[in-house]
């Protein structure tokens, strides 16, 4: 089969697309409008026709898996159901059509949409305000930490310089305590699965600003002495924020601010449903404290005397952290969201949550052993280490089960489970969606065992099979015109 | 309830199958002190229909541009996008789908993610180009840290002519590691051999366009990067930071078809000369093959990411905006090499008509008397926020106030006129601000 044509391939000499509206004002000399050597020749878009790029999309849609193909058990990310309602009140122009410099009178539904947000996630996480600006999850721990260091530069405290991080956190918590200026230092994860206090207390002491902890944690499981690891950093000077990427656990049960928590991130694309879009735009809103309240970032939503304003003078803000207010337009979705179950039914996502993840580890952890014998909460970390007498990988397994007709599961995260296969099933599946992936992959142990040839060379259905990535690292070919350059120089 | 399947015969079964006796119990770990008690203080559950309704007015709670003839601009425009665009991109194989871990089920992604980072560098004439950032402002933060640790260097030159809020946003992000920026209004004059880079706006944040080889000339003597924040819809015309011997050219992407969206979710570019692409943040899709020598791809120089170098990685991001660099690149493909020259040129000869009338207004002048593309900055004479309001009444939209930013320029307003506005509505606003102003 030859392969797909890439829109470049397809382009020809002459051929126009979409035109925009015509100028109708009296013309000039390009160059005389704009300086003399600044006009440059036309950029080497494709000349494609309209339906031609209809087509091509919609194919390569057709080679991409979403959560509407089927089920995406991919564990961390709470891949639920992306609301079409949220779609359709997100495509009014009464929203989509603002402009982010409009006179705060002419955008006050904007602003309630924020306000209310702001509020409702500082209840559901048991804390005393939140901004909506941060645009991802990762931007959100950062800017967590950006407040956490300003809280203690403002007590004289400006020397702490350590961050911990458990042995189990995702990259992104290490990587954005760098990013804040700390230095690192990474806790073990004890028998149980849960934070080892001994290694903790190694590890508390006076350079020490912040640990950043994941409740559940990545390996699915209730951080049980969270009180205590709480009282312990916070008796040691230094502040507790939660990763919320797992907050789909626990929305209506229990809250990280009642925790003992100072601050924490929440993804909108995670527990509040809105799409994942192939990696964004997502909305990694805060919730804070009152104490680290002055430091968040400009400008501040407030309502004052029943009108919505945009608050820019906070002397003690970290600054601006993003183009204007993040990514408002997920918020208009969350907020659907949110009245879509209401105070009533918020509680029963996580129930459902935890009782698919629940159901899917009883079904499978004769084969695929639960990397800790307890209750998990809404995913599961299992392994596939059992199968390796056999050859096969926890990378098998995923790639077998994308001919199986399922997206794989997370698979080698965290890092301190051998062979990981983290599986969030996420309340808006049916038993009988469950069963079936939980069928494939009790078959796919099975076919490990009869003949592991299948799985090496899987997936069998897909439009290519495995890709070399050592060759694309070592090529480089990232664009195009190189594409056609290193061609030529025969690299290719 | 909500969007939960589960009948009571599909709660008992599973309940069995795990050996326990109810919900309640799967949370056993969780400490009682901890557990919500009643109703959390979040309003009640509306059906579809009153939810649609109840947002519906709330968002009539806002003037938007549909009622409001815009000229405002400041990095966020107003353009045509085919329709095809939007149809295109809901589709739920790309809405609902995350970042691309598994390749082979991916490859639709993957394929316009190369086809994204290929398209911006042909306006950019740059040679690599990431995924997508989160926006202008965090791709230019991103840049500027990358520069320090490129040229191991902490100095940081910023031309006051950057759009304000982006310069905010280098400081946020820039003082955690270690930096120091030097806000100037002559930045060749500023860079000394501390310097780890320098960054103009091309154009400018008053639109204006100038000759960015001097800089880089002045940069690279001293051995400083050069960062340009650069209008992907000004490089239809203009000659590109690429030609020119840019480092590292960033920026918004919204113009490309994004809706404005009150300023989110929006698109930044990241793009860098070859022998800087191991030290760029974020996502990079390569092409590579299978064993049968099948042309697919994958993410790329994944060492680089957090997930894999963790605290040594090059940036903390991972989700950036994948979807909106897809409307960007559906965009210019309907557009394509003549109708993308042809929208450029309409911006830049309608703003032109537009300011030559305005200045035709007594007591009316162009701010700065230098080369511009499609946004302008005019001194009114007059208290321009007053001014903006006036016209507001009128349906319009006149530009940017400038008080607010620069306190000296009260009076004036910085405009931008896209080939969406005819030049009906442009004489509409000359005629609007000559009532005002005289």
């Amino acid at each position: 089969m030859a392969d797909f044509p890439l829109i470049f391939e397809r382009s020809r000499k002459g051929r126009i697309g979409c035109m925009p509206p015509q100028c109708d004002v009296p013309v000039s000399d390009m160059a005389e409008l704009i300086g003399n050597g600044l006009v440059r020749e036309p950029a080497e878009l494709p000349e494609v026709g309209e339906l031609e790029v209809v087509r091509h999309f919609t194919n390569l849609s057709h080679r991409n898996y979403g959560i509407d193909t089927g089920f995406y058990p991919l564990g961390s990310c709470t891949m639920k159901y992306n609301p079409r309602v949220n779609e359709a009140v997100a495509s009014n122009p009464s929203f989509a059509l603002t402009h982010p410099l409009q006179p705060v009178e002419a955008v006050q539904g904007n602003l309630q949409v924020i306000y209310d947000l702001q509020s409702w996630m500082a209840e559901i996480t048991g804390f005393d305000t939140a901004t909506m600006q941060p645009p991802a999850g990762a931007s959100g721990e950062l800017l967590c930490l950006l407040l956490i260091r300003a809280f203690h530069r403002s007590r004289g405290e400006g020397h702490r310089d350590i961050v911990l991080v458990p042995d189990s956190a995702h990259g992104t918590n290490p990587a954005s305590a760098a990013r804040a200026g700390y230095r690192v230092q990474s806790v073990k994860t004890n028998s149980r699965g849960g934070t080892d206090i001994d290694d903790l207390k190694q590890h508390l002491g006076p350079n020490v600003a912040a640990m950043m902890l994941t409740n559940p944690s990545t390996l699915g499981l209730f951080e049980d002495n969270i009180i205590e690891i709480c009282q312990l950093i916070h008796n040691a000077g230094a502040q507790v924020f939660c990763d919320g990427a797992n907050m789909n656990a626990m929305v209506g049960v229990t809250r990280p601010g009642d925790h003992g928590f100072d601050c924490m991130h929440l993804n909108l694309h995670k527990t509040f449903s809105t799409p994942h879009g192939g990696g964004g735009p997502g909305c990694g809103c805060i919730a804070v404290k009152s104490h680290l309240e002055p430091y968040l970032p400009v400008p501040v939503v407030a309502n004052r005397d029943g009108q919505y304003i945009l608050d820019d003078n906070r002397p003690e803000s970290v600054g601006r952290v993003h183009s204007f207010y993040g990514n408002f337009m997920m918020n208009v979705r969350a907020w659907a969201y949110v009245r879509s179950y209401g105070k009533e039914g918020l509680p029963e996502i996580a129930k459902h949550a935890v009782l698919n993840a629940n159901y899917a580890q009883a079904r499978l952890k004769e084969e695929y052993p639960q990397a800790f014998d307890r209750t998990c909460m809404h995913e599961c970390v299992l392994t596939a280490k059992p199968l390796k007498r056999y050859g096969v990988r926890a990378l098998d397994v995923s790639k077998r089960l994308i001919d199986y007709g399922f997206h794989p599961p997370t698979n080698y995260f965290p890092l301190i489970v051998p062979e990981a296969l983290m599986i969030e099933p996420t309340e808006t599946e049916t038993k009988e969606m469950i069963d079936a992936f939980c069928d494939a992959m009790l078959e796919i142990a099975e076919e490990s065992k009869e003949d592991p040839s299948i799985l090496h060379n899987a997936p069998h259905t897909t439009p290519v099979g495995r890709l070399d990535e050592a060759f694309a690292a070592k090529t480089l070919d990232v664009n195009w015109s190189s594409y056609e350059d290193l061609k030529k120089a025969d690299v290719l | 309830m909500g969007y939960i399947p589960h009948t009571d015969a599909d709660r008992s079964e599973m309940l069995k199958t795990i050996g326990v006796s109810s919900i309640e119990e799967l949370f056993h770990e969780v400490p009682a002190s901890l557990r919500v008690e009643g109703d959390l203080n979040v309003p009640e559950a509306l059906d579809e229909y009153s939810l649609v309704k109840e947002l519906r007015a709330i968002g009539a709670k806002n003037t938007a541009l549909s009622s409001l003839v815009n000229f405002l601009g400041a990095g966020i425009y107003e353009h045509y996008v085919p329709s095809l665009v939007m149809q295109l991109v809901t589709r739920g194989e790309f809405l609902t789908a995350y970042t691309p871990y598994q390749p082979e089920a991916s490859q639709g992604y993957l394929q316009t993610i190369y086809e994204f980072q290929s398209l911006i560098c042909k306006i950019t004439g740059m040679e690599v180009a990431n995924a997508s950032m989160y926006d202008g402002a965090t791709a230019f933060a991103e840049a500027c840290i990358m520069a320090s640790g490129v040229t191991n260097r902490t100095r940081i030159v910023l031309s006051d002519s950057i759009h304000p809020h982006y310069r905010s946003c280098v400081e946020t992000f820039s003082e955690p590691a270690d930096c120091t920026t030097s806000v100037s209004n002559d930045p060749i004059a500023d860079i000394d051999h501390e310097t780890a880079c320098v960054a103009v706006q091309y154009p400018d944040f008053f639109g204006r366009v100038k000759d960015l080889k001097p800089l880089v000339e002045a940069a690279h003597r001293h051995g400083a990067l050069v960062v340009v924040v650069a209008d992907p819809v000004a490089l239809g015309v203009l000659v590109p930071p690429g030609q020119l011997g840019v480092d590292v050219v960033v920026g918004e992407a919204q113009a490309l078809g994004v809706p404005m969206g009150f300023g989110g979710p929006l698109v930044g570019y990241f793009c860098v000369k070859r022998e800087l692409v191991r030290a760029i943040p974020g996502r990079i899709v390569g092409r590579t093959q299978d064993k049968d020598g099948r042309r697919g791809f994958v993410m790329t120089l994944r060492t680089r990411e957090q997930d894999i170098r963790r605290e040594k990685a090059t940036s903390n991001i991972c989700t950036n905006q994948a979807l909106m660099a897809l409307v960007a690149t559906i965009w210019m493909c309907s557009l394509g090499k003549q109708g993308f020259r042809k929208l450029s040129e309409t911006c830049i000869q309608k703003a032109h008509y537009a300011q030559r009338e305005l200045c035709r207004i007594p007591g009316v002048k162009l701010l700065f008397d230098e080369p511009f593309a499609y946004e302008f900055a005019i001194d009114l004479g007059h208290d321009a926020d007053r001014v903006r309001d006036q016209l507001l009444k009128q349906g319009i939209l006149a530009g940017l106030p400038l008080g607010e930013y620069y306190p000296e320029l009260k009076n004036s307003m910085l405009i931008a006129v896209t080939e969406v506005r005819t030049k009906h509505e442009i004489d509409d606003l000359v005629a609007a601000v000559a009532r005002v102003v005289n």
